[in-house]
């Protein structure tokens, strides 16, 4: 089996250790006997998403994720098609809001968005700090560091720290190396990800204990509770 | 009345302050609370040069208040450390009449790079050098972009700007050509590549046309010899120009000319030297007795330290978490030993500022450079040492060859018992716990 992973404008959405996200996908696939192929594209490629098993794209500045946005919109179309078929998709930081219906920036300048999922981003005051989400989507709870000036609502309620997924679509506002930091969730997601290409696929053990060591020093560190 | 109540307050407290061996922005601050225009109230020499940047400008800012002082010129500054308003406030203070006119020929500044657009406009800098914008903090700094704009504020077109004119991101400053701009840089030498080591981080692409930039070479990161195929953007005539660098001498030539000797050849501490030449080559002293003076000069040993222990060499290399720029220097200079070696990655804190776990920046680290830099072991050292075992694995580094220890302390007898060499690559705040390890050992 081979698996495509377009890691999108990893020129401009990359600002926080994202690849990290990359390196922990190819790491365990290879080690599944999966031959992972990475595609780098960015504004100036055209973008195939019928190649690809996985979309990834991380967090931005304000100014590049505009940028990057104004590229994507043009495969708006393709990717509700992607979403709708069950393509896998692992957006952080950021790049949440470029799924949403539409964004406001500081100087109050609506950009229409994706339109894949229903909720918009207000930016306003900055959120920084590391978080412990609770979410359906995995039996542990997801760690990581949040650092962006955009919040999230959907009619009005804000589901900043909401873990979203729907199909395969996955995102979250925690950037950088969230699949590092949540060994869990990598097992989840790749195991998720193989199944869906073969069902019959035979899973592999998976090789992350020093990850689950620093998941389980960091939760005792910051006095959260864990489910692991 | 106001001015002199609190130049006067201001005095006072510097007194105070010398007598209980306090910090540097106290008095600063209880002379701004008494007047917010204090900055306006200076009377100040006509030479006034201010360094800012994300990493360097200690550095930079020190060479060129050394060299003025050993010139025989007065200089007013900050010395102490602290690079906000209120230490800029203090170290004026410290050299004015209780009038406001300040006794010096020059004031050199270290300026926190958002603190600047609170003081440039009071000050009015003559030049100003912006070593770099690079990844750092991001917490309290959000990212190169911001950062940007903070410096953009604080400085208007009357300022001649001193750049690294190897690094595109500082382009964005005199992108409508409107400010006065010399650049340094360092030709290529012995350790530029041509393969792209080291990922770009903060700019890929042209900042005019948004094109993937090329390189003729790269000397770390986005830093090199760049161009757009499609447009005119490249890298601009550099006025201060390393022409050869010597590793073995720890020498560099400037504009193929002035040779001057280095306590070590880290790429970020050529950087520096060449802004400082830059600059005090422009504010009028001559070359010759400026290429003397910085090699006379006793130049920071914060940085970087080495210890010979027999036939084994110790190197430590202190950086800034939060900065993966400050880590992949260190990197790019222990690939530069063929020999066979240990490493040591570790900080007490990420960060004093904050209680924030925050790793990612990890990820922007090139540890797997280390695949092929003859490297026998790492040791990981700290609260996070298995935050920092998982980044290597995923470097793809042998796990056989990765330890990790609680602290310091805990990994002293591997430490001691290597007869390796030893590249310590740690946070400034596990520098002196490591030097207190080796202890008699060097």
């Amino acid at each position: 089996m081979k698996i495509a992973i377009g890691y999108l404008y990893y020129d401009l959405m990359n600002l926080y250790g994202e690849s990290g996200n990359i390196k922990v996908l190819k790491y365990q696939l290879e080690r599944q006997n999966i031959e992972c192929k990475i595609y780098k594209l960015s504004i100036n490629d055209n973008i195939d998403f019928n190649i690809l098993d996985m979309i990834y794209i991380g967090s931005g500045s304000e100014e590049k994720t505009i940028l990057a946005l104004n590229h994507l919109m043009q495969y708006s179309k393709q990717i509700k098609d992607a979403f709708d078929s069950g393509k896998f998709f692992l957006i952080t930081g950021n790049a949440i809001e470029m799924f949403g219906k539409y964004i406001i920036d500081l100087s109050d300048i609506k950009t229409k968005a994706l339109g894949i999922l229903d909720y918009y981003a207000v930016h306003g005051k900055r959120t920084v700090g590391d978080v412990c989400l609770k979410t359906e989507f995995s039996d542990e709870k997801i760690i990581g560091f949040v650092n962006h000036q955009g919040a999230l609502y959907i009619n009005e309620e804000k589901i900043d720290r909401h873990f979203i997924y729907e199909n395969n679509f996955l995102a979250t506002y925690v950037l950088g190396p969230l699949l590092a930091r949540n060994p869990h969730l990598t097992k989840k997601i790749i195991k998720r990800l193989l199944l869906y290409k073969d069902s019959e696929y035979s899973i592999k053990p998976f090789d992350i204990d020093i990850e689950e060591k620093a998941y389980v020093e960091f939760i005792n560190a910051k006095n959260y509770t864990s489910n692991i | 009345m106001k001015k002199f109540i609190s130049i006067f307050t201001g005095k006072i407290f510097i007194f105070l302050g010398k007598l209980l061996n306090r910090g540097s922005a106290i008095p600063g601050k209880a002379a701004y609370i008494l007047n917010k225009n204090i900055l306006s109230d200076f009377i100040l020499p006509q030479k006034i040069i201010a360094v800012t940047g994300s990493s360097g400008k200690g550095s930079t800012s020190k060479i060129i208040a050394e060299v003025y002082k050993n010139l025989g010129y007065k200089v007013a500054y900050n010395s102490k450390g602290s690079n906000e308003r209120n230490a800029i406030i203090t170290t004026l203070i410290e050299n004015c009449t209780l009038k406001g006119k300040v006794n010096t020929d020059i004031c050199v500044f270290e300026m926190d790079e958002r603190y600047a657009k609170y003081v440039f406009p009071y000050i009015k800098p003559s030049h100003v050098i912006v070593t770099n914008i690079t990844r750092d903090q991001p917490p309290r700094q959000r990212n190169c972009e911001f950062i940007l704009n903070e410096i953009l504020k604080a400085i208007d077109y009357n300022v001649h700007l001193i750049l690294n004119g190897d690094d595109p991101y500082l382009r964005y400053f005199n992108l409508n050509d409107k400010y006065n701009v010399s650049y340094y840089g360092i030709e290529r030498q012995q350790y530029s590549y041509t393969n792209n080591l080291f990922d770009p981080l903060n700019i890929y692409l042209c900042p005019i046309c948004n094109a993937k930039l090329k390189y003729n070479y790269y000397h770390i990161e986005s830093l090199g010899d760049y161009y757009c195929e499609k447009c005119s953007f490249k890298r601009p005539v550099i006025n201060y120009a390393v022409t050869n660098c010597d590793y073995t001498s720890n020498s560099i030539v400037i504009n193929k000319l002035h040779t001057i000797y280095l306590s070590n050849t880290l790429l970020f501490n050529i950087y520096n030297v060449a802004a400082a030449f830059a600059y005090l080559s422009l504010s009028g002293l001559n070359e010759d007795d400026t290429a003397k003076c910085i090699c006379e000069i006793a130049m920071d040993q914060k940085l970087y330290m080495h210890f010979k222990k027999d036939q084994q060499d110790i190197h430590i290399l202190s950086c800034k978490a939060e900065n993966a720029s400050t880590y992949n220097q260190a990197i790019l200079f222990a690939m530069r030993s063929k020999k066979e070696k240990i490493i040591v990655l570790g900080w007490k804190e990420i960060s004093r500022r904050y209680k924030h776990f925050d790793i990612s920046w990890l990820y922007d680290i090139s540890f797997e450079l280390l695949k092929e830099a003859e490297v026998k072991e790492i040791i990981c050292a700290g609260d996070q040492r298995y935050d920092i075992a998982a980044r290597l694995k995923y470097a793809e580094i042998d796990t056989n060859k990765i330890k990790v220890f609680k602290d310091l302390q805990e990994a002293k007898q591997s430490i001691l018992s290597s007869d390796t060499d030893i590249y310590a690559i740690l946070n400034f705040d596990y520098v002196e716990p490591f030097k207190a390890i080796l202890g008699d050992n060097i």
